[in-house]
């Protein structure tokens, strides 16, 4: 067994030998030319099958080309020159044989025919028997047309004559069918026998030139004797020499037609005709139809062609050409006329339009289309189509002038339109007179039916109101769908309208301040669906005169008269809206016993009236006191003045001046309140009184009582009894409440009366009231409070009644208001002991002294208890003893539970006496700091510091006494660093060892070291990609020599520390000092380096078995680097180590990773098995092996590379 | 644990950690990029954060030799200090 492990710089390979013990007998039957081509695999070139090649296509021949511009007729045949012997066809006898007919002139045509002939030639019974005066006429005709020059033309006729019947001549005539006389005259002798005879007739030379209808006649015409004389023509045939044209073998045209006059698009129109041909059949047909060279199809001999109506075609299509060809290539044509006319163009259909977007039921509307029609068939039918809520119609349109602007192209309807809704103009049709439709788009044209409201009828039913005073404007609202509301423009104000009746809305306009102009301008309606309409409105107006007549200045011009005199009363009465009727002023005059009601003038008749100064003259009647007690007036409007007077009056007497009574009542206009009593008097002036006269002095409450003396009670209690008397001294009267409700109104008055004069008092108006307490004025006079401070809570509580206890809801507690002193004012004080941010005043209520109650809920009225104060911890000195050339940062944490910190103040002695800083102070979140700058510190200063807060309530918090001292600076200076690794690489290059670890040191050196006490040296990798980066050792200071020392630290770098750069960092502590350089780096290098555990895989094996390794199961790798590791494997085959031709495969090892796995077979291909393997990890592979038969027993080795 | 109360440069940078981090977890190169500091710097400041108890740190699920940071709250800190 053998091992080996390469060390290739930053790679390792490790050689296994592989050893198979075992007895078995194995024949190679492959060969691997070596490791070598490990990893190489060599494919064959892909092969091409010949056989499955495709023949190469052979080129195509091209179609022969027709040019069909060359539709000229084949020529006919070249003209031949021949003689030709009419017989049968079948046999072309070129021989004739006219027609015989005896005694008779028969002109009938056709072709001859052999049996005719076959008449004369055969029996007796045929002989044509020729007697004096009759003729034999025989026709020649060339029915066929086929003879173009006649050149010869020689007849033969052979006959026989009876021997008895002798005959001196006869003469056998031919002649042309011109009229040409052309004789040849037989002399016939009389035979003994019978004599056949044959004569030749050369009708040719006798002027024949065409045989169009020739004729020849035989006939006897020298009668030798008398006795009837007869000959016999036994046989008659001519020889015909002419130019043969061929024969008329053309197609022949005929019965040309069509199937209509007319089409419309995409019709079809069948143009016929009968081709026939004499001799063969006809094989094809074209004919130039619409300028266009068409092909015909046969059906028999009715031939056609079917043409398209199209938009290209339209117009006049004429059949102008035919031509045919037969089965032998004869080729004929001919003109034709035939034609129709096509249509193919549908009508246009363009700017559909409605006049209408909007309108309303019953109406109508127009829809309009422009149609044009550029074929030969004019515009026929338009449509329209319509489509309403629920149906849908076809309206014709018309370019009848007169209706929606129809006209020209231009056609149009008018709907009516018949229901609410959206109505859509949709498609458009268009016909033409030979059938084309033209359909559009949707038009997508909507007419809104709606019907919206109609307003009439406006009006208002006052044109001028008094000051309260309700004019109605009025409009008619007509909707068939209901109006759901409708407003108004009323005096400039939009207003809504109430439904009133039938289909009236109105606004009941109050009036409330003047204006002379107020107008109903505008109105606007909805109805249930939504359709809205509006329109201004003019001309509807009303006055508001909100103003009553005003009295001022009145005046009576006497104060004291005697009977039967008279006295002027006089006011100024005037109406802001100069609405005053001035009819209407009058005074009102108690003359003693009655109120009476006086017209006032301003006619200036008397009592200094005139303008606005309204006057009357009164006679004084009685004796007594004469009050002027009210002016009234009124306006147009139906405003009403009534201005109560007090203290107008006219003493009538003759004996005594008794000046004037009064009510001392402590208010003017007084209301009771339930349980509630009030005093009053009556007190006469009397200064004018004579003396002895009799004085009744009264008191009447109007409504209730009647005039009733002192001494009486009713209602009324005095305080004093009997006050009546000469002795007018003011006494007082109690007058009780007289109801506990709201609705007793009664007046009090007071009366002074002598024997003749009644003097009266002011009456005073006097209301009952039920009382309740009333609440008013709610507040506190404090909403944040600091811990212990309070508040209080105040409002006003009032009622004629006296209040007895007032109750409140002060945050969820019942509070117990107290009366401030005799005011209205109750109070409760909150005191805040524990926070609370929402102390609210929530409920109050209260109870008078008659038991009356009254409650209310109180909101709004709520304050804050911030009974805690900030707090301060955490202060902090950094540094915690300051050199006096550096800065003190002084610093605390200070937060307010409530959230109200106001404001954070510092004291401190570093000025040399306790002061306070507001200034300066910044803060990180809640940490707070002031720095004291050096200047301001000296050496060996305790300098004492605290920090204080306070919250917006009010709450102070001190902070702790702090305490420093400030050391005095000192001198130091760290002078050199050297990093020195184990190996003394001068570029301080640290090179990692595999699996071990790599000693580093460093010396420092600095001055001024007796004092120093302490050195740290800390070593951080920069790039923190592994392990805490961060080493610190605490150096070792020695080797001292003057004033500079070392300080010394020595530290194991292990191998798994990552790669890069590290820094070293140096601090160098003394009493006074502190210096730290951190410039110093070094290069830790990067390895990469793995470990196996065993150096041979061993297997002991029987042949055909699998056996996992005796020492490898699992074999061991771990990272010795410092970096991550991918490891691959690749092996070599298995030699034999004492006969090496027996060899084998490489692939009979295996492994994985894991020993459950699914095993590999080890190749010569270098493959990866680990991945990522991170510095000092492990990770196992387990090996097989599998022996094949055949093999002797030896050991077996091969190589397996770890390469990573 | 007791927590110490931090220097303002110290309390500058914890703040902007908190501002972005708040309570969830970061990496070293995280806040160095945040803070726009040299690593080195950051190291400094790391060591005095968790010295002082306003740092955790725990080591990474994924891969235990790295670390990964927490902060404290400010209201745990202000607890911490009041203690």
């Amino acid at each position: 067994m053998k091992y080996k492990i390469m060390n290739r710089s930053t790679a390792i390979a490790a050689v296994i030998a592989f050893s198979i013990i075992g007895l078995f007998v194995f024949s190679p039957a492959f060969d691997f030319k070596g490791s070598e081509i490990t990893g190489l695999f060599v494919l064959d070139e892909p092969s091409v099958d010949n056989e499955t090649a495709v023949e190469p296509i052979p080129e195509p021949i091209p179609e022969p080309t027709i040019d069909e511009t060359d539709l000229s007729p084949p020529q006919k045949e070249e003209e031949t020159e021949g003689e030709i012997l009419f017989t049968v066809q079948e046999t072309y006898i070129e021989r004739i044989y006219p027609i015989v007919h005896a005694n008779s002139v028969h002109s009938a045509s056709g072709a001859l025919n052999s049996q005719q002939i076959s008449d004369i030639s055969s029996d007796d019974a045929a002989f044509v028997t020729l007697s004096k005066g009759e003729t034999i006429t025989v026709e020649l005709e060339d029915t066929a047309n086929s003879i173009d020059t006649l050149n010869d033309v020689n007849c033969t006729v052979i006959y026989y004559t009876d021997a008895s019947y002798k005959t001196d001549a006869a003469q056998f005539i031919a002649y042309d069918s011109q009229g040409g006389t052309a004789v040849d005259t037989l002399q016939l002798t009389t035979p003994s026998t019978v004599d056949l005879t044959r004569h030749v007739v050369d009708l040719e030379t006798k002027g024949l030139t065409a045989l169009e209808v020739s004729t020849m006649q035989l006939y006897v015409v020298n009668q030798i004797s008398t006795k009837p004389y007869s000959i016999y023509v036994d046989a008659l045939w001519c020889d015909i020499d002419y130019d043969y044209s061929a024969p008329a073998d053309y197609p022949v045209f005929s019965g040309y037609g069509t199937n209509a006059s007319q089409a419309k698009a995409s019709e079809t129109v069948k143009f016929n005709l009968t081709i026939t041909d004499p001799t063969t059949s006809v094989s094809y047909a074209n004919g130039s139809v619409g300028g266009q060279v068409v092909d015909f199809t046969a059906n028999g001999d009715e031939w056609y062609y079917e043409h398209i109506c199209t938009d290209a075609a339209s117009g006049t299509v004429s059949w102008i050409t035919i031509s045919a060809n037969d089965t032998d290539n004869n080729w004929n044509s001919t003109s034709v006329s035939q034609s129709y006319s096509c249509d193919g163009i549908v009508p246009s259909i363009s700017d559909p339009s409605a006049n209408e977007t909007n309108i309303e039921p019953t109406n109508y509307f127009c829809i309009n289309a422009t149609i044009t029609d550029d074929g030969p068939a004019s515009v026929d039918t338009v449509y329209g189509e319509i489509w309403n809520t629920t149906d849908h119609y076809n309206i014709s349109l018309s370019n009848s002038a007169g209706v929606c602007n129809a006209g020209g192209d231009v056609y149009a309807a008018q709907i009516q339109v018949t229901q609410e809704g959206t109505w859509q103009y949709g498609k458009v049709w268009a016909n033409d007179s030979y059938g084309n439709i033209n359909v559009s788009d949707f038009t997508d044209i909507n007419i809104e039916v709606r019907d919206y409201p109609q307003f009439s009828d406006y009006y208002v039913n006052d044109t001028l109101l008094a000051n309260g005073e309700i004019a109605k404007f009025n409009v008619s609202i007509i909707s068939t769908n209901g109006v759901s509301y409708a407003n108004a423009t009323i005096n400039g104000n939009n207003v809504n309208l109430v439904f009133g009746s039938g289909t009236e809305w109105y606004y009941e306009y109050t009036c409330s301040g003047s204006d002379s102009d107020v107008g109903f301008t505008y109105v606007a309606a909805n109805d249930s669906i939504n359709s809205w309409n509006e329109t201004s409105v003019a001309g509807i107006t009303t006055e508001c005169d909100a103003n009553a007549p005003e009295s001022n200045n009145e005046q009576m011009n006497e104060s004291s008269i005697e009977p039967n005199d008279y006295f002027c009363i006089a006011s100024t009465v005037t109406d802001a809206e100069g609405n005053l009727v001035a009819g209407s002023v009058e005074a009102q005059i108690w003359n003693t016993t009655n109120y009476i009601n006086i017209s006032m003038t301003n006619d200036g008749s008397s009592c200094g009236s005139g303008g606005d100064v309204y006057g009357a003259q009164i006679q004084a009647t009685a004796e007594g006191i004469w009050n002027f007690t009210y002016v009234f007036a009124s306006d147009t409007a139906g405003n009403k003045l009534g201005k109560s007077l007090i203290g107008l009056n006219v003493s009538v007497g003759y004996d005594y001046s008794i000046q004037n009574v009064v009510v001392n009542w402590p208010f003017d206009n007084a209301e009771f309140f339930t349980g509630e009593h009030f005093d009053f008097n009556c007190t006469p002036d009397t200064s004018g009184a004579e003396t002895g006269i009799s004085l009744t002095y009264q008191y009447q409450i109007v409504g209730v009582l009647s005039w009733t003396d002192i001494s009486t009670t009713g209602n009324l209690t005095t305080t004093e009894s009997n006050p009546i008397g000469n002795v007018l001294d003011g006494t007082s009267y109690r007058l009780d409440t007289l109801a506990n409700d709201n609705s007793t109104n009664i007046e009090l008055r007071c009366k002074l009366s002598n024997s003749t004069t009644d003097i009266f008092s002011t009456a005073v108006p006097i209301k009952a009231n039920a009382d309740y307490p009333q609440f008013f004025d709610y507040y506190v006079n404090d909403t944040l409070l600091a811990n212990g401070e309070n508040a209080r809570f105040n409002l006003s509580v009032t009622g004629w009644k006296e209040i007895q206890t007032v109750n409140g809801t002060i945050n969820g507690q019942t509070a117990t208001f107290t009366q401030l002193g005799s005011t209205d004012e109750w109070y409760y004080d909150y005191s805040c002991s524990s926070s609370d941010l929402n102390v609210d005043w929530t409920y109050v209520w209260a109870e008078n002294k008659v038991n009356n109650e009254n409650s209310t809920t109180v909101s709004g009225v709520s304050l804050e208890c911030d009974a805690a104060a900030p707090d301060i911890s955490g202060e902090l000195t950094t540094p915690l003893l300051p050199l006096d050339n550096e800065e003190a940062e002084l610093s605390a944490q200070i937060s307010d539970t409530e959230g109200n910190l106001d404001q954070v103040w510092i004291g401190g002695n570093w000025s040399g006496n306790w002061q306070n800083y507001t200034s300066g102070i910044t803060n990180v979140l809640f940490a707070y700091y002031y720095n004291v700058s050096s200047d301001q510190l000296e050496g060996g200063e305790v300098v004492g510091w605290r920090y204080y807060a306070n919250d917006t309530a009010g709450n102070t918090f001190i902070g702790a006494l702090q305490q420093f001292t400030v050391l005095t600076s000192a001198y130091l200076n760290m002078e050199n660093i050297t990093i020195a690794p184990d190996d003394a690489d001068p570029n301080i290059i640290v090179n990692p060892v595999e699996n071990n670890n790599k000693t580093v040191n460093v010396t420092v050196t600095f001055k001024n070291s007796t004092e120093i006490d302490l050195c740290t040296v800390k070593i951080f990798n920069s790039t923190d990609s592994y392990e805490d980066p961060t080493f610190e050792y605490f150096g070792t200071i020695d080797n001292c020599a003057g004033v500079y020392c070392d300080c010394f630290a020595e530290w194991d770098m292990e191998y798994w520390r990552n790669p890069g750069t590290w820094n070293v960092s140096v601090d160098i502590n003394m009493t006074n000092a502190y210096e730290n350089k951190t410039s110093e780096l070094f290069t830790y290098n990067e390895l990469k380096s793995i470990n196996i555990s065993v150096m041979t895989i061993a297997f002991s094996a029987v042949p055909e078995e699998t056996t996992n390794s005796t020492n490898a199961y699992p074999l061991t790798v771990k990272n010795i680097g410092n970096v991550l590791a991918n490891v691959s494997i690749n092996g070599s085959n298995f030699v034999g180590a004492s006969q090496s031709q027996y060899i084998i495969n490489v692939e009979n090892a295996s492994y994985d990773t894991t020993e459950l796995g699914t095993y590999t077979e080890l190749t010569h291909t270098s493959t990866k098995v680990l991945t990522d393997m991170a510095p000092a990890s492990e990770n196992s592979i387990y090996f097989r092996a599998s022996f094949p038969i055949g093999f002797i027993e030896q050991i077996y080795e091969n190589t397996i590379e770890f390469l990573t | 644990m007791t927590i110490r109360p931090l220097p303002k440069w110290a309390m500058q940078k914890y703040a902007t950690l908190w501002s972005r981090f708040k309570t969830r977890k970061f990496t070293y190169e995280q806040a160095s990029k945040l803070l726009n500091e040299n690593k080195n710097r950051t190291s400094v400041l790391f060591s005095h954060l968790k010295k002082s108890g306003w740092l955790k740190v725990s080591l990474s699920e994924e891969d235990s030799r790295k670390r990964i940071y927490t902060l404290i709250s400010p209201e745990k800190a202000m607890e911490g200090i009041a203690k």
